[in-house]
C-alpha cells in the first residue's frame, strides 16, 4: 500500500486500483475491479450506476462498513493522505467527525428505541468539542432548524417511527453535517422518499454542505438526480469504471457506449419516446473478467475491446474506457 | 359517438377507521377508462392511489360509490367469470412469486382456480405465455430464485395474462427494475397491449413513465383527483398548482426535458393545515392560494378534454411551454 505518496492538496479522498471480493461458497466473487477515483475538497462528484455496479460497495469500503471476514480486498483508500484500507482503527476515528454518512433508508438508519436527541447528542460526542447540556440542546436545535424544521423541539423528543420519511431524512441530514465533517458520503439520499420532498432534500443538503465546505460523493442510480446534484460524475459498470467527467459533458457528450444506452434508458419528459434499454445481462462475477465487461452488449464491440482497456481521455477532462474514445461514434 | 368506457369508478370513497379517527384514503373519486386505453393514475405515499387499485381489482370493498367492468357492477364478492376479467401486477416481482414454486405453476396457478383446459392445454399455454413475455420456455422448470427481477417482472405479467384478462392494473410494475430494464418492460407493455387488446389502469409516481405507457392520467392528492386528461395535454399545460409541483420536482437528464418543467418557488415553507380545514388539502404547500382555497374545497370541473380542482390554476398556454414560465 502506497500510503507514503504524496497527493494533491486539494485532493481530500483519493482511491487508487480499489480491488475487492467476497468469498462465497460458489468462489471468489470479484465486487470491484481496479477503482480510481477522487474527491477534492468541497468538490460534490457522484457515482452513478445500476444494481451490481459496485456503487454501494465502493462507499461501504470506505467507511470501512464491510465484514472483515470473508473480504479480500487491495488498492488504496487514502483520506486528507492517511492509508484507511486494512487501518479499522484509524477509519473508526474519522467517521462521524471528519467522514459521515446518510443512507437511503432514513427510518431504518435510526434507531426506533432511542429518541431522536439521544441519537443526535452520541453524534455531537463523537464530534468532540466538549459542550455543556444547554449548548448541545441549542445546537442540536439550531441544526434541525437549518433543514427547515419549524419545530425542532417535538422532533428531538420524537422517535423515528413517529416521524415521517421525509422528517428522519432531514434530521439524518442535520446530524451528518453538525459536525462540519470534510466528506459525506450519500448513499442514494431520497430515493426512499417522494419526489417532492426528494427536491427540498437534495437542495437543502447541497445548500449545506456548501456553507459549511463539506465535499459529497453522491451514489445514486438516478441519473437526473445526479445531473442536478455533482459537479463531476463517475460511472460504474460491473465493478469498475467506465467513465468519469463534468456532470455537463456526461450528459450531452457521453463517451461510453454503456453511459449512452443508461441515458437511452430513461423516459423522457419532453417526447412521448418508448427508452430502448440494454439487451442481455450483468457478466459473471465468479469469472475473470478479460477486456471491456459491457462487450457482449455492445453494439460497437470490435477485436480491441478483448484487451484490457484503460480511460482514455478525450483532451477535454473527460474519460472513458472505450477503444473508440477521439474516434467518432 | 364515445363508446361506453371498460371500467367506470363513480364517486368512490374508502375510509378506514383508526383508534380515534377516520382516514379518508380514498375521497369520492370518479373515472372512467376507454377499452385499450391506457390511464395511468400518479401520486405519491398516501395520495390513495394504491388504495383504488385495490378496490378496483377486489382486494377490498369500497365504502361508497360503484365500479363498473362494462355492464357488470363490481361488488365486493365476484364471481369467477367476473374476476378473470381483470388481473394485477404488482410493483415487487420479488415479494409476488412463491419461491418454492416452479415458474410453470406460479403461470398455471389462475388457470386451474378458473377452471381453464385440462393438463395438457394448460401446458401448452404456459409455454405461450412465456414466448409471450419474450422468455424461454426452458424456464418454466425453474424456480424464482435464479432469475433477475427482470425475468421475474415477466413471468408475473405472464401469470396476470392467464385467464386471458380484458384489464390489467399495473401497481407500479417496473419501480423496483434499474431503467436499462424497466425500458424493456415497458416496450413489452405496449406491445401486448396491441397484440391482445389489452385496457391498462396503470399506477405510478413516476411521471417519465407516464409519457412513455399513458394516453391519459389523473393525478391524486390525498385521496382525491385533483387533475385529469389527456398526457399530452397535461404535460403541456398543467392547471392544478400539485401537478405543476410534481413537474417541477422530477430530476430530468436533459436541457430539452427542462423545458417541460415549471418553477416552483421552494423555498415556500409548509405550514401546518389550520385546525378543522375546509378547504383545498394543497392549501398549506401552495404559495398561489387565495382566499377562497382556505374555505372551499374546490370541485373536479371540466375544461375541453381536461379536469381540474383548482380554485386558482396555472394558466400556462400549452403553445408557450416552451419559456417555461409559470404564471
Amino acid at each position: 500500500m502506497s500510503s507514503t505518496r504524496r497527493d494533491d492538496a486539494a485532493d481530500l479522498l483519493v482511491v487508487e486500483g480499489l480491488s475487492l471480493g467476497f468469498s462465497t461458497l460458489d468462489g471468489m466473487v470479484r465486487v470491484l475491479r481496479g477503482i480510481d477515483l477522487t474527491v477534492r475538497a468541497q468538490e460534490k462528484v457522484a457515482l452513478v450506476g445500476e444494481s451490481g455496479s459496485g456503487k454501494s460497495v465502493t462507499a461501504r469500503a470506505i467507511t470501512g462498513l464491510l465484514p472483515e471476514r470473508r473480504t479480500v480486498a487491495s488498492g488504496s483508500i487514502r483520506f486528507a493522505g492517511r492509508e484507511l484500507l486494512g487501518r479499522p482503527a484509524v477509519t473508526e476515528a474519522l467517521r462521524g467527525r471528519d467522514i459521515s454518512m446518510i443512507f437511503q433508508d432514513p427510518t431504518a438508519s435510526l434507531n426506533p428505541f432511542f429518541p431522536i436527541r439521544e441519537q443526535f447528542r452520541a453524534v455531537l460526542a463523537r464530534g468532540g468539542a466538549r459542550l455543556s447540556a444547554e449548548a448541545a440542546e441549542r445546537r442540536m436545535r439550531q441544526a434541525l432548524r437549518d433543514v427547515s424544521i419549524p419545530d425542532p423541539e417535538r422532533v428531538l423528543g420524537a422517535y423515528s417511527f413517529q416521524l415521517s420519511g421525509g422528517l428522519n431524512q432531514r434530521a439524518m441530514i442535520a446530524m451528518a453535517l453538525v459536525n462540519t465533517p470534510k466528506l459525506l458520503i450519500a448513499d442514494e439520499p431520497g430515493t426512499a422518499l417522494d419526489v417532492t420532498v426528494q427536491e427540498r432534500t437534495l437542495r437543502m443538503m447541497r445548500q449545506l454542505s456548501q456553507q459549511n465546505g463539506t465535499a459529497i460523493l453522491f451514489i445514486s442510480h438516478n441519473l437526473g438526480v445526479v445531473r442536478q446534484f455533482a459537479d463531476r460524475v463517475y460511472v460504474m459498470y460491473a465493478g469498475a469504471l467506465v467513465e468519469e467527467g463534468p456532470a455537463q459533458r456526461i450528459f450531452t457528450t457521453p463517451l461510453h457506449p454503456y453511459t449512452r444506452a443508461l441515458l437511452a434508458s430513461v423516459p423522457r419528459l419532453a417526447r412521448p419516446i418508448v427508452p430502448t434499454g440494454i439487451a442481455g445481462s450483468l457478466p459473471d462475477r465468479l469469472q475473470p473478467i478479460r477486456g471491456c465487461a459491457f462487450r457482449p452488449r455492445c453494439d460497437r464491440s470490435v477485436d480491441a475491446c478483448g484487451e484490457e482497456v484503460a480511460l482514455a481521455s478525450d483532451g477535454e477532462g473527460h474519460r472513458a474506457a472505450c477503444v473508440h474514445v477521439g474516434t467518432p461514434a | 359517438m364515445i363508446p361506453p368506457a371498460l371500467l367506470r369508478v363513480s364517486n368512490v370513497s374508502k375510509r378506514f377507521r383508526l383508534a380515534q379517527s377516520e382516514l379518508v384514503a380514498v375521497d369520492d373519486v370518479s373515472l372512467e377508462v376507454q377499452r385499450l386505453d391506457t390511464l395511468a393514475i400518479v401520486g405519491e405515499s398516501g395520495s390513495g392511489k394504491s388504495t383504488l387499485a385495490n378496490l378496483i381489482v377486489g382486494g377490498e370493498a369500497a365504502s361508497a360509490g360503484a365500479i363498473r367492468l362494462g355492464e357488470t357492477e363490481l361488488g365486493a364478492t365476484r364471481d369467477k367469470a367476473t374476476r378473470r376479467r381483470i388481473a394485477l401486477v404488482q410493483q415487487n416481482p420479488y415479494s409476488a412469486l412463491n419461491p418454492r414454486k416452479s415458474i410453470r405453476a406460479a403461470i398455471e396457478l389462475p388457470m386451474i382456480v378458473h377452471g381453464l383446459g385440462d393438463r395438457a392445454w394448460r401446458q401448452r399455454r404456459v409455454d405461450e405465455l412465456l414466448r409471450r413475455v419474450h422468455l424461454s420456455p426452458a424456464l418454466a422448470a425453474r424456480r424464482p430464485l435464479g432469475l433477475s427481477g427482470g425475468e421475474r417482472q415477466r413471468v408475473a405479467i405472464a401469470r396476470a395474462l392467464a385467464t386471458g384478462p380484458e384489464l390489467l392494473v399495473l401497481d407500479e410494475p417496473t419501480s423496483s427494475l434499474d431503467v436499462s430494464v424497466q425500458a424493456h418492460i415497458l416496450a413489452l407493455l405496449l406491445d401486448l397491449q396491441r397484440e391482445l387488446g389489452l385496457t391498462y389502469l396503470f399506477i405510478t409516481h413516476d411521471l417519465g413513465v407516464v409519457r412513455v405507457l399513458a394516453r391519459r392520467v389523473a393525478v391524486m392528492y390525498q385521496g382525491r383527483v385533483v387533475e385529469e386528461g389527456p398526457v399530452e395535454a397535461i404535460f403541456a399545460a398543467p392547471r392544478h398548482r400539485y401537478t405543476n409541483l410534481l413537474l417541477a420536482s422530477i430530476p430530468t437528464v436533459s436541457d430539452e426535458d427542462d423545458r417541460v418543467k415549471l418553477d416552483w418557488p421552494f423555498d415556500q415553507a409548509i405550514e401546518a393545515p389550520p385546525e378543522g380545514a375546509r378547504g383545498c388539502g394543497f392549501r398549506p404547500r401552495c404559495p398561489f392560494a387565495i382566499a377562497a382555497c382556505d374555505t372551499t374545497r374546490p370541485a373536479l370541473l371540466a375544461e375541453g378534454a381536461h379536469r381540474h380542482a383548482c380554485l386558482s390554476p396555472s394558466r400556462r398556454d400549452a403553445a408557450a411551454h416552451a419559456t417555461g414560465d409559470l404564471s
